[in-house]
């Protein structure tokens, strides 16, 4: 067999992978597309056979049609929802962390259990809450909601926030103190800046849970705060399914976490690229 | 065009003036209803609704001409059909009282009943009045829908039942018929068995695949194909137990055939039928690539074309063979009845009058016909009037012939399993036909799913669920009568 110069073996594996990459890269972004494209299709599109793979003419009808009927407001349900319980939970979170993180609060064994809380199947204390919150009046109501959403992501934030930290000098607190910094404003000045990576990135991913969850919100919305995960299911019926609306709904309830996620991406990086998830 | 909006107005108008028309001395459940609710002005009544295209009927029309009638507002809580028995049974048992009406899948009334959740309705029946309007409710709903242990706990209000569609024009071809009988030696006719249908679908592909049409397609999803096989178990002779020791017969002989069936019968439907659901079956349909199809009503209406130029169901593909489709029952000729609605009160609410009031009137004779009109709502005909009302008959030029299927469907279907926890026992038949449709034996498949029946039976209480099981087989749409 005639040898092959090196050049061409390292030009041929390149190929290769470009190849590899290109199709992984088809496979996980298809289904987006897909998702964008039924969303701007006519219903005779949607069901034509063959598949008809773009549409023939760019249409907004399936998203104005949400606006018009109100139904684009669950996205701007979650997107308060999701917000605020992000806002509170890193606040609170953090001061827990650190707490955690500096001051050993509760010992070695309290990191563990608070996350633990984490791993919790929500539906084991879904109707408990729904009990608690018929009796307080809070189900339907934005209040309720933000309360859950933030009760449930902390333990996330601590866990995160706490390995974070740790990983901030000891010697540049001692600093600030000796500089005469009180604890409120070494957290503010030192750890939060030297934390901002992670700040943001564990934010990210408490946004995200938040605006993913489907079982609270079915559970404790009726009419007023529906979110958006809950509208979709109102288009699938057992004698119709609204695919137009399904897909305009969806890629509305993916652009402001795509949003997030790309704004955020550089510190998301450096953020999951240090503290807790480092291993 | 008539827009929805515009088609709610004009109903709304016609509503009222068909009301108002009507001499003081004949007065209707409807006028009952709307005289007694009067006094509750200013009320709101929350009713939980199927969340789609169901929905538009109170939001669009009966909500804003109750309002109209009585100044009585009507909230609607929409929601997806998968999660509305656990709603309202989680504010029944939250006694948060945040329902007043509802819409209740009658499968579902024997677990709700049992567990409290609805009030009994005969006490306000006789108070209001409604007792003969209800007599003239079609057979099969009103004889299996209604009552629980001898209680009214829901009003029949959607005429849900399987029809076959075909193609009439493909049917009465000359060519057609020739060809059909070269391939078969058989006349083509509309099948009124299953034999004869695995015949005529195989045959009609056969002759008719070239022009891109198959012989028959179904929606086999297998929350829909679920129903097909319960449908067509019991036609051929199948029981779902043995009525003395409660143990699950899905097993038997029967029901082996009927799954080996289904599935065969897939070869000659089009490719990928295994994954179609309502919309994907009905697409197929009225694209003209199949030659028949059982489904509910709403095809009948929408293969004609009825109500498509409207917004709401602008998603409903483009028929291609308005005025080509016959109607007929299925195979066996007692379908499937699928479903269906039943309106009811909640026992927790704190408006029960007024909320019965409400779906006294929207269920009444007068107010059921305009509903059942409505070209988006997917409320069936379900009342003996419904089947001859000229309204009715006049939409589309053939719409006597859909009316007349759809009346011979009221007098002979069946009624879905209804038990205790139904769902669990339907959710193993899902998971069967999934099992089916991954090419698994049809009898390993079947020994597994009576094996986990007489678990969740055994879990509930033989005697507990025989009585409800007895009870259920007993009604007249349990099992045909031969």
């Amino acid at each position: 067999m005639k040898d092959v110069p090196f050049h061409r073996r390292k030009e041929t594996k390149l190929v290769l992978r470009y190849l590899i990459a290109m199709v992984l890269v088809i496979i996980f972004v298809f289904p987006i597309y897909w998702l964008f494209a039924i969303s701007f299709k006519t219903p005779g599109e949607i069901f034509s056979f063959p598949p008809v793979w773009y549409p023939k003419s760019i249409q907004f009808n399936n998203y104005a049609v949400l606006f018009k009927d109100g139904d684009a407001k669950t996205v701007g349900n979650s997107l308060v929802l999701s917000s605020v319980s992000t806002f509170f939970a890193m606040i609170f979170g953090t001061i827990a962390a650190y707490s955690l993180a500096r001051f050993k609060t509760g010992g070695e064994n309290l990191g563990v259990w608070i996350i633990s809380q984490r791993m919790m199947p929500p539906v084991a204390i879904a109707f408990p809450i729904f009990l608690f919150y018929v009796w307080l009046g809070w189900v339907d109501t934005y209040i309720g909601l933000i309360i859950l959403y933030t009760a449930f992501s902390l333990p996330y934030v601590i866990w995160m926030m706490r390995g974070y930290i740790e990983e901030i000098p000891l010697e540049l607190e001692e600093s600030a103190l000796i500089d005469g910094c009180n604890r409120w404003e070494v957290l503010w000045k030192v750890v939060f800046p030297m934390a901002r990576s992670g700040l943001f990135a564990t934010a990210v991913f408490t946004f995200v849970f938040s605006w993913n969850d489907f079982l609270f919100a079915l559970v404790l919305t009726r009419t007023e705060v529906t979110t958006y995960t809950v509208q979709v299911t109102h288009y699938f019926g057992g004698q119709s399914n609204f695919w137009s609306k399904i897909a305009a709904m969806s890629v509305l309830g993916t652009i402001p976490v795509f949003i997030t996620v790309a704004t955020l991406q550089r510190y998301l990086v450096r953020g999951i690229s240090m503290g807790a998830v480092k291993g | 065009m008539i827009n929805r909006r515009d088609f709610g107005k004009i109903s709304l108008g016609a509503g009222l003036v068909a009301t108002m028309a009507r001499p003081a001395w004949a007065a209707s459940a409807a006028d009952t209803a709307v005289k007694a609710a009067q006094q509750y002005k200013g009320r709101t009544i929350t009713i939980v609704w199927e969340a789609g295209l169901q929905s538009l009927d109170p939001t669009h029309f009966s909500g804003p001409k109750w309002k109209e009638l009585t100044g009585m507002d009507v909230k609607v809580v929409e929601v997806a059909t998968a999660e509305m028995f656990t709603k309202i049974m989680q504010d029944y048992r939250s006694g948060a009282g945040a329902y007043d009406a509802l819409n209740v899948i009658p499968a579902w009334m024997p677990d709700l009943a049992q567990a409290g959740a609805l009030e009994v309705l005969d006490p306000y029946v006789e108070k209001y009045g409604y007792a003969s309007e209800l007599q003239t409710i079609a057979p099969t709903y009103r004889d299996n829908q209604m009552k629980v242990r001898g209680k009214i706990y829901g009003f029949p209000d959607d005429g849900d039942v399987f029809l076959m569609y075909y193609r009439r024009d493909l049917f009465e071809d000359p060519a057609v018929q020739k060809a059909f009988k070269e391939k078969t030696g058989k006349d083509l006719a509309v099948p009124k068995t299953w034999a004869d249908f695995d015949v005529v679908g195989a045959g009609l592909t056969d002759v008719l695949k070239d022009k891109g049409i198959y012989g028959a397609s179904f929606f086999r999803q297998p929350p829909y194909a679920m129903y097909m096989f319960e449908e067509r178990f019991r036609n051929e002779g199948g029981k779902f137990f043995d009525a003395d020791t409660m143990k699950a017969t899905i097993n038997s002989d029967v029901g082996v055939k009927v799954f080996t069936a289904m599935r065969n019968e897939n070869k000659f439907m089009p490719p990928g039928v295994e994954q179609f659901g309502f919309v994907e079956n009905l697409a197929t349909f009225l694209q003209g690539q199949s030659a028949m199809t059982i489904s509910w009503p709403p095809y009948g209406r929408w293969a004609e074309g009825y109500g498509t130029d409207q917004e709401a169901l602008n998603w409903v593909p483009k028929t291609t063979i308005a005025g080509k489709v016959g109607y007929a029952l299925p195979p066996g000729g007692h379908p499937e009845l699928a479903a269906g609605f039943a309106l009811s009160i909640s026992s927790t609410s704190k408006n029960k009058d007024a909320a019965y009031l409400f779906i006294q009137w929207l269920n009444s004779e007068d107010v059921s016909r305009q509903r059942v009109q409505l070209p988006y709502t997917l409320r069936d005909p379900f009342r003996d009037s419904h089947y001859t009302d000229s309204g009715y008959l006049a939409l589309w030029p053939n719409a006597k012939d859909y009316l007349a299927a759809l009346k011979r469907a009221s007098q002979t279907g069946l009624l879905d399993l209804s038990l205790l926890q139904t769902d669990k026992y339907e959710e193993v038949m899902r998971q069967a036909i999934s099992k089916l449709w991954a090419g698994d034996d049809p009898k390993t498949i079947l020994d597994a799913a009576a094996a986990e029946w007489n678990d969740i039976t055994q879990k509930i209480g033989i005697d507990k669920q025989k009585t409800v099981y007895t009870a259920w087989a007993a009604e007249s749409g349990a099992y045909p009568k031969t």
